[in-house]
């Protein structure tokens, strides 16, 4: 059990119950958000040790809220973008946001879990 | 190398070749001048050109002003006795009167001495004119009578010379004499030289000869200074018969005495004014300077009509020299010859220009024939009926026949539809005389007489005339249709007969008829032809699914059909003032350097090329740049611009790459869950109830993309025909493309545009252009509405299953009138607001909706929500 917390954030509900469910079985507290604000309450409310983000969601997609949480929670938890929409643009506007990590959806499960593994070690030493 | 060198030499040839033309015809314009000069001298020596030219100078000279008398005529109630003839003499010495002349001399006494001997006695102050015979065996004259005369008088020959067509203008020197010249009366009293030739006699009416008695004289009436220095002229006695001839003083009748005709001719010869008809040489010279100035006038001038007045004006000028000549110079020119070598030659200069003309027309009038005649069904007469039967087949005529009249006059079945020969009786008498009346009818007329089996509906119309005469019988159904099926026959009848003529017309060179048709009416037919084949053209040009362009090779346009005409009213350009370059600049994103490089190429080389065009009223277009290949008749060609619409492929591709995109994202999260779900399922950790949500949970992902699948399947059928259709897109990507067109007006409005798009995108149902040009038109109605300074508004935002895209700012205006305005039928709606309109109505074939509010001071809000899938 490695007992850190992963916040997800994406609007298909039911790619991130599986998602939770597989980062649960590697012995990860998951919290589920379903769009950007809701993730920010989510981040206000806790404290998270990653945060796995899709990028294109209603209301506030990932773009605005990676801007308002690097703008806003200074020292906030690495963030690891999960999106089919991953283009060159975006993999340098995330850098200037604090992205850490890049998943191309489709998820292989193997490269999330190492991926998520990897952030949270490099994190916290 | 060779090539091109072998072109210059040939460009050479062909310029020298045209000068050559130009040097050619200015020839042959002189040399029909000289020819025209040569005629006119020979006609000159005909009696009229003579005669004529006497008449000119009567004309002139008898309203001549009158100089000082110079002569005296003394008048003898009777002869002068022997004796006192002396006192006479001393009478004249004494008022020193110059010279003394006797037109007939006095009686002559025995002891005066031969004055033949002492001829030209003209120092002596008395003259007596004397008869005057042929010298026998001699060629010369010798006076007639008693050879005594007295010394101190001289004798003269009196004779007048003879008329000139009837009348007396003409006087001589003198007369070949035994020795030498014999001096004339007028010659010896003028006090000048004998000598052989002749003088014309000026007779101005205006010219007084005084009148005395001798008897006046011997009484001593004058004073000395009254008659000093003039010549007295003794008339015959009056009981002497003096000869009266036609004068120009008289021309008329026999009016003028010759004592008075010798009066003026002493006059003239003491004035000096005695007129030389012109010599031989001297005219042929003046008749080709004549007949030269009407080829350089006629050369110099531009038209016809000009050459006409010209020529009279020339005649007037050859006129007035001729007068001028006679006044100044004492010379009579050949003038009618010369005034008829100038009408000759510039009459045989327009007849030789207008040949010159009518061949050029006639050349032109071959290329029209070749032009409008080999694309005609006359071409081959065969043919005819086959069109004719084609024509009945489409227009569902029951039955038809095609007539043609044979040599033997009779008429005879050419081509039969659905009928027999056998049921035309076409040598009936009063089928004949129908059939004769169809040359001067100008429709079809009732055929039942000629097919009498047929329906009552029966027509026969003539399709040919001249040549060949063809008529078509031809029945039509009954009833409305058939009424309209008649309608449209009557007219394709009467504009193949039409054609007919005008084709008959122009071949007349061809059937050796060009004598019998002018060629003005040949060309006024190829005209015809040609005007009605083009319009025809014209219309087949309308008729294109494309917008189409012609271009002369100098850059003007041509012809352009309707949909192109349209095109460029929309982006506002005059086609009548548009050059192709021009033209290339405004429908395309060409830079002037490009669109130059483009006309360069087609004109030099020829060639076709592909542009995209710039949108125009929210369609796309590709422009295709055409030019006949070929550098020969390079003059012939034309630059064609097609501007074909590609929207609907446009629109096309955008659907299905937007379809591929969206399948591709949203299958492939769709199968990422499923695969996450198998992979949880296989991990042998989860635990049962773990296992069941988990497999429940795929089936709901599979029960999803199969729902996702019907519904991309759905939108692609539901495409209503004629509108654009709608298929999931990423909006954000259409509302910063409009921004960014904006974005340059408000820069210059000084407007500022507060834009939140979100940084990425998910998919919403709308067509990409059109809801790019309808955000596009609203923000530029805004931004023109607003203050500088001031700001807007644009909001898009996505939120469950829809997204909304706001704009608001402005000034605004009253509601009702945006209401009115963008809500007006089609065709009303202001051309500002049309684009918004047109994709307002789109939004609601999108299953989206529009709202909007103004209000004045308050500014404009509107709110366009569409439907979001994914």
């Amino acid at each position: 059990m490695t007992g850190h917390s992963i916040l997800i954030i994406d609007d298909d509900d039911l790619l991130c119950d599986m998602v939770a469910s597989l980062l649960e079985l590697e012995g990860y507290r998951v919290t589920l958000a379903h769009e950007g604000h809701a993730g920010l309450q989510a981040l206000a409310r806790e404290t998270f040790d990653l945060i796995l983000l899709d990028l294109v969601m209603p209301k506030m997609d990932g773009i605005q809220f990676m801007r308002t949480v690097h703008a806003d929670m200074p020292g906030h938890p690495p963030i690891v973008v999960m999106s089919a929409s991953v283009s060159a643009k975006i993999v340098e506007q995330g850098r200037g946001y604090g992205v850490t990590g890049m998943i191309r959806k489709p998820v292989d499960p193997q490269l999330l879990a190492e991926t998520v593994r990897a952030t949270i070690a490099a994190t916290h030493g | 190398m060779a090539s091109s060198k072998s072109s210059f030499w040939q460009k050479g040839w062909r310029k020298r070749l045209r000068s050559s033309r130009g040097l050619d015809v200015a020839l042959g314009d002189y040399v029909t001048a000289l020819v025209v000069a040569l005629a006119a001298a020979l006609l000159a020596q005909t009696p009229a050109p003579r005669m004529l030219d006497g008449l000119f100078f009567d004309s002139v000279t008898r309203f001549d002003a009158g100089r000082t008398p110079k002569v005296v005529i003394v008048d003898q109630t009777q002869a002068v006795p022997s004796g006192e003839s002396a006192a006479l003499e001393l009478a004249a010495e004494n008022l020193r009167i110059t010279r003394l002349c006797y037109r007939v001399a006095p009686e002559i006494s025995p002891n005066s001495v031969d004055i033949s001997a002492s001829a030209p006695g003209i120092s002596d102050t008395v003259v007596a004119g004397r008869d005057v015979e042929r010298i026998p065996a001699g060629n010369g004259w010798r006076f007639a009578g008693s050879s005594e005369f007295p010394a101190n008088i001289a004798a003269a020959n009196n004779r007048i010379a003879t008329p000139e067509y009837g009348v007396h203008r003409r006087q001589l020197f003198g007369q070949k004499g035994a020795s030498e010249p014999i001096p004339m009366l007028e010659t010896a009293c003028a006090g000048r030289q004998a000598a052989l030739g002749s003088y014309l006699v000026r007779m101005p009416r205006a010219q007084n000869i005084p009148r005395v008695t001798a008897g006046q004289l011997l009484s001593g009436e004058f004073q000395e200074s009254e008659l000093a220095g003039m010549i007295a002229l003794v008339a015959p006695p009056s009981d002497r018969t003096e000869p009266y001839f036609p004068t120009p003083l008289t021309p008329g009748a026999r009016g003028t005495s010759a004592t008075l005709f010798s009066a003026y001719a002493i006059q003239a010869l003491a004035d000096g004014r005695e007129v030389y008809r012109a010599g031989p040489w001297a005219s042929l010279m003046l008749l080709i300077v004549a007949a030269l100035s009407a080829a350089l006038l006629m050369r110099l001038l531009p038209s016809k009509r000009f050459a006409v007045l010209a020529a009279f004006g020339g005649l007037l000028l050859v006129t007035a020299a001729g007068w001028a000549v006679l006044q100044f110079v004492h010379a009579l020119m050949p003038i009618s010859a010369m005034l008829l070598a100038f009408a000759l030659t510039a009459a045989a200069l327009i007849l030789r220009h207008e040949r010159a003309q009518d061949r050029k027309l006639g050349q032109t009038l071959e290329r029209a024939i070749n032009l409008s005649f080999t694309r005609s069904v006359f071409y081959d007469h065969s043919r005819i009926p086959d069109y004719l039967l084609s024509l009945a087949r489409l227009l569902k005529l029951p039955k038809m026949a095609v007539l043609e009249r044979g040599a033997d006059t009779l008429w005879h079945v050419l081509a039969a539809h659905n009928a027999e020969n056998s049921e035309l009786a076409l040598t009936a008498p009063a089928a004949r005389r129908q059939l004769e009346k169809l040359q001067r009818a100008q429709k079809p007329l009732s055929a039942q007489i000629l097919a009498p089996e047929w329906g009552d509906t029966t027509r026969v119309a003539l399709v040919s005339s001249g040549d060949s005469e063809i008529a078509w019988v031809y029945d039509v159904l009954p009833g409305r249709k058939g009424a309209i099926t008649g309608r449209v026959v009557t007219a394709i009848a009467s504009s193949l007969r039409q054609m007919r003529n005008w084709q008959h017309s122009m071949l007349g060179n061809a059937d050796g008829k060009s004598r019998q048709i002018p060629i003005d009416a040949r060309v006024s037919s190829a005209a015809n032809l040609i005007t009605v084949q083009s319009e025809q053209i014209r219309q087949g040009l309308d008729a294109l699914d494309t917008a189409v362009l012609i271009f002369h090779p100098a850059g003007f346009a041509l012809q352009a059909n309707v949909r192109m005409a349209a095109l460029c009213e929309q982006i506002e350009l005059p086609l009548e003032r548009t050059s192709i370059a021009e033209a290339i600049l405004a429908l395309t994103e060409l830079t002037p350097e490009q669109a130059d490089s483009v006309v360069e190429r087609m004109l030099v080389r020829g060639g076709d090329m592909r542009v995209p065009m710039r949108d125009i009223a929210s369609r796309q277009y590709m422009l295709r740049i055409a030019a006949t290949p070929g550098r020969d008749e390079a003059w012939r060609r034309v630059v064609v611009l097609e501007a074909v619409d590609v929207s609907d492929l446009d629109q096309l591709a955008e659907l299905r790459q937007a379809v591929g995109v969206f399948i591709d994202r949203q299958l492939r999260n769709d199968l990422e869950a499923i695969t996450l779900g198998a992979t949880l399922a296989a991990d042998p950790r989860l635990k049962e109830g773990a296992l069941n949500r988990i497999i429940g949970r795929i089936k709901d992902v599979a029960a999803r993309a199969t729902g996702r699948l019907e519904e991309v399947a759905e939108l692609l059928g539901e495409l209503p025909p004629g509108l654009i259709p709608s298929y999931p897109i990423e909006a954000r990507n259409s509302v910063a493309q409009a921004l960014e067109r904006v974005s340059e007006l408000a820069d210059e409005m000084a407007v500022t545009i507060d834009a939140q798009l979100p940084g990425i995108s998910g998919f919403t149902i709308a067509e990409p252009f059109m809801l790019s040009d309808m955000v596009e038109a609203i923000l530029r109605l805004v931004i023109a509405d607003t203050a500088q300074g001031g700001t807007i508004t644009l909001l898009l935002e996505e939120v469950d299953n829809h997204t909304r895209i706001r704009i608001a700012g402005g000034f605004g205006m009253p509601f009702d009138r945006l209401v009115e305005a963008l809500d007006a039928r089609a065709g009303e709606v202001p051309s500002e607001f049309q684009i918004a309109a047109a994709g307002f109505a789109e939004v609601l074939a999108w299953q989206g909706s529009v709202s909007y509010w103004s209000a004045a001071g308050d500014g404009y809000k509107f709110n366009i929500q569409l439907r979001r899938i994914g």
